[in-house]
C-alpha cells in the first residue's frame, strides 16, 4: 500500500510539471510581449503576375513577408555553407527601422536577437539569406478576399513605406502590427471591407 | 490450439494416456491465463491513437474561430483528462497490462499536443529540438510510474527523432550528444521487462528497435572524420550479432531476434558499400592523420565499440578451438585491419573487401550445404548475387565482364536450388 501511495505522489509531482511548463511558456511569452525592444522591419513585397498579383505571398493564414534586412554581405563562404541557424542581432538605423547589428554563431550579449535560418545565396556567394522566424504574420483566414487586395494595393506598392512592428526579446518575439504606408494592417482590412 | 485439437486423437492412438493429455490441457490453460491478453492491448493502443487524432481534427476544424482563452481552456483540457485518466488506472486498474498501456501512450501523446498547442497559440518561438527535449523530459517517469512498455518503444523512437533533428538544426552546439542520455533512459525497463517477460511480444519488439534506432543514430557521431563511421558502424554491427547470440535469445526463432538480423545484414551491408574504390577516396585528406583523428568524437566512438565488442567476443568464444570460429565474428577485427591498410593502397585494401565478401557467401553455401538448408544457401547466393549487382555499378569492368558475372551467379541460383532439392530428396527416400 505504501508503495502505491508513492508511487501515487511521484505521479502528482510529473502531472504537475506537465502542466507547469506549457503554463510558464505562457507566463514568459507575456513578459517578452511587455518587456521586449520594439523594432520596425521594412517589408520588400512586390507584385507577382500569378494568382491574382500575390504570387505566394499568402497562404492559409498567413502572410509571407519579405524583409529589407533579410541578408548580409559575407567574405568567405565556406565558414557558412555548413550552418543553418545563427543568432542574428539587431540594432536601429538613423531613420528608426531596425537593422542587422551581427549574425554569428554564439549567442550575443544583448536581448535583441533571433535564431534564423541562414543560407549562402545560390547566386552570389558573397551574400547570406537570412529567413527570420517572424516572417509569416497571421491574419484569420475568413478575411482572406479582403486581403487579397490589401497585398497587391497596399503591401506590395513600392511607393509605400510599409513595416511591421515587432517586440523582441532572446529568440521570442510578438508581432505588433503590420503598418502599410502608416496604416495598421488591421484597420485597413476593416476600411476594404466596408467599402466593399 | 491444433495440440489441443488432436489430444483425442493422440489418445485414442494410444500414444498418449489420458492423464498427460489432461495435463496438457492443464498447461496450456494455465499458460493462456498468464499471458496478458495481446488482442485487446494491440486493438486499445491502436484505438487510442485513433481517438487521440479524431479530437484533434474535430477541434482544429473550428479552430480559429475561438478566442485565445477558450483555446488555451481546450489544450489544458487535452491534457488534464488523461492525467486523470491515469491517476485512475494508478489507483483501480494498476495490475491490468491493458489499462496501463493505454493510459501512459495517451498521455504521452497529449504532453506533445499541448505543448505544440501552447506554442501555436501564443505564437511561441523555439527550436524543434527544444520541443522534443521538453516533451521527452515531461514524460519519461510514465515509463515506470505505469511500468509501460509500449511508451517505452514510443519513447526510443521519439529519441531517435531528436538525435536526429539535434544534429541537424539544434538549439546550441553538441547538443545531438544529449541523445544518449535520452536513449539510455528507457533501457532499465527494458532490461526488467528481460527477467519478467522474456517471451512477450513487447520485448521482441524492443530487440528490434534498439538496434534499429542505434543504426539510425550512430550517425551523430560524424563531425569532421566521417570515413571513421565505416568502422565504427561494423564494431557497432558486430556488438549486435554478438548480443544476438548470446544465451538468453538461443532456441528461439530468428524473426524474434533483431540483434542477428540488424548485426548480420548490416555487417554485409557496409562491407558492399566499401566494396566501391569511389567510398574510400576521403582517407587520403588531411584529417586523417593518425594526430589529427585522435582526438576527434568519431575516434572515441570507434574505440569504445571496438572495445565493446571484443570483450563479447572474448565471452563468446574464449575456450572455444579456433576452428570452430566462425567468420563473421572476427570480421570487424579483419575490417579494421583492412581500414588502416586503405589509407595506404586503397586498390588492395578493396580487392581483399570484395574477397572477404565472397568469402562470406562460399562460408554461408558450406554451412547451408552441411545441414541442408536452402535458407542458409540462398543467403549465400544473395550474398554473390548483391555483390554482382555492386560491381555492375563499376565504370571499369566491360559489359561482358559484367553479364558473364550476372549469368554466373544465376545459373549459380539454379544449380545449388536443384542440387540441395535433389539431395533432400535422396535423404528423404
Amino acid at each position: 500500500m505504501k508503495h502505491k501511495t508513492l508511487l501515487l505522489i511521484a505521479f502528482i509531482v510529473v502531472a504537475l510539471a506537465q502542466l507547469f511548463v506549457p503554463y510558464q511558456m505562457i507566463s514568459k511569452q507575456a513578459g517578452y510581449a511587455a518587456t521586449g525592444s520594439e523594432f520596425k522591419f521594412k517589408t520588400e513585397n512586390r507584385v507577382n503576375p500569378n494568382f491574382n498579383g500575390i504570387g505566394s505571398d499568402l497562404s492559409g493564414k498567413f502572410i509571407w513577408l519579405k524583409f529589407k534586412e533579410d541578408h548580409i554581405k559575407i567574405a568567405d563562404k565556406n565558414e557558412w555553407e555548413n550552418t543553418r541557424n545563427a543568432y542574428v542581432e539587431f540594432t536601429t538605423d538613423s531613420a528608426g527601422f531596425a537593422k542587422i547589428l551581427s549574425v554569428a554563431f554564439i549567442k550575443p550579449n544583448s536581448n535583441n536577437w533571433v535564431r534564423a535560418r541562414v543560407n549562402v545565396d545560390w547566386k552570389d556567394s558573397t551574400r547570406l539569406d537570412i529567413s527570420y522566424p517572424f516572417n509569416q504574420y497571421y491574419i484569420q483566414d475568413t478575411q482572406n478576399k479582403k486581403v487579397e487586395s490589401v497585398i497587391k494595393n497596399g503591401l506590395c506598392d513600392t511607393l509605400k513605406v510599409n513595416f511591421l512592428t515587432i517586440k523582441i526579446k532572446e529568440n521570442q518575439f510578438v508581432s505588433v502590427d503590420l503598418m502599410i504606408d502608416g496604416v495598421p494592417f488591421k484597420e485597413m482590412i476593416r476600411e476594404v471591407g466596408k467599402s466593399n | 490450439m491444433s495440440l489441443l485439437k488432436d489430444l483425442p486423437e493422440l489418445v485414442s492412438a494410444n500414444i498418449i494416456t489420458n492423464d498427460t493429455a489432461q495435463q496438457i490441457t492443464e498447461f496450456y490453460k494455465r499458460k493462456h491465463e498468464t499471458s496478458p491478453n495481446r488482442q485487446l492491448l494491440i486493438f486499445g493502443i491502436l484505438g487510442t491513437i485513433l481517438v487521440g487524432t479524431g479530437v484533434m481534427f474535430i477541434v482544429a476544424n473550428q479552430w480559429d474561430q475561438f478566442p485565445q482563452f477558450t483555446k488555451t481552456t481546450c489544450a489544458f483540457l487535452l491534457l488534464i483528462i488523461p492525467q486523470l485518466f491515469c491517476a485512475y488506472v494508478m489507483l483501480k486498474k494498476i495490475g491490468k497490462a491493458v489499462w496501463r498501456e493505454v493510459a501512459a501512450l495517451l498521455l504521452f501523446f497529449v504532453v506533445g499536443a499541448n505543448l505544440s498547442l501552447v506554442s501555436q497559440i501564443y505564437h511561441i518561438n523555439g527550436d524543434a529540438s527544444t520541443f522534443l527535449m521538453a516533451w521527452m523530459t515531461l514524460t519519461v517517469p510514465l515509463i515506470y510510474l505505469l511500468d509501460a512498455s509500449v511508451l517505452s518503444l514510443a519513447y526510443l523512437f521519439m529519441s531517435m527523432i531528436y538525435g536526429l533533428t539535434a544534429m541537424n538544426n539544434g538549439a546550441f552546439p553538441n547538443e545531438e550528444y544529449l541523445f544518449w542520455i535520452f536513449f539510455m533512459l528507457p533501457l532499465p525497463h527494458y532490461l526488467q521487462l528481460f527477467r519478467k517477460a522474456p517471451a512477450s511480444i513487447l520485448l521482441i519488439l524492443h530487440h528490434w528497435m534498439v538496434p534499429y534506432i542505434l543504426t539510425q543514430t550512430l550517425i551523430i557521431l560524424t563531425h569532421r572524420a566521417h570515413m571513421l563511421m565505416y568502422p565504427a558502424y561494423i564494431f557497432m554491427f558486430a556488438i549486435f550479432y554478438f548480443i544476438g547470440k548470446r544465451p538468453i535469445f538461443k532456441n528461439r526463432p530468428l524473426i524474434q531476434n533483431g540483434y542477428l538480423i540488424f548485426g548480420f545484414a548490416g555487417t554485409i551491408i557496409s562491407l558492399l558499400v566499401m566494396s566501391f574504390k569511389a567510398n574510400w577516396k576521403d582517407l587520403a585528406k588531411d584529417v586523417y592523420q593518425i594526430s589529427n583523428i585522435m582526438t576527434t568524437p568519431e575516434f572515441a566512438g570507434c574505440f569504445i565499440l571496438f572495445v565493446l565488442a571484443t570483450i563479447l567476443l572474448y565471452n563468446q568464444n574464449h575456450g572455444k578451438n579456433w576452428a570452430k570460429w566462425k567468420l563473421i565474428d572476427v570480421t570487424y577485427i579483419l575490417f579494421l585491419i583492412l581500414f588502416i591498410l586503405g589509407a595506404q593502397v586503397t586498390t588492395l585494401s578493396v580487392i581483399l573487401i570484395n574477397l572477404l565478401v565472397i568469402i562470406f557467401g562460399l562460408m554461408l553455401l558450406k554451412e547451408g550445404a552441411k545441414h541442408t538448408h536452402l535458407g542458409i544457401i540462398n543467403l549465400g547466393m544473395l550474398i554473390f548475387a548483391l555483390l554482382a549487382i555492386c560491381r555492375s555499378f563499376d565504370s571499369d569492368l566491360t559489359f561482358v565482364v559484367k553479364g558473364i558475372l550476372f549469368v554466373l551467379v544465376g545459373i549459380g541460383f539454379f544449380a545449388t536450388n536443384w542440387l540441395m532439392i535433389k539431395k533432400r530428396n535422396e535423404n528423404e527416400a
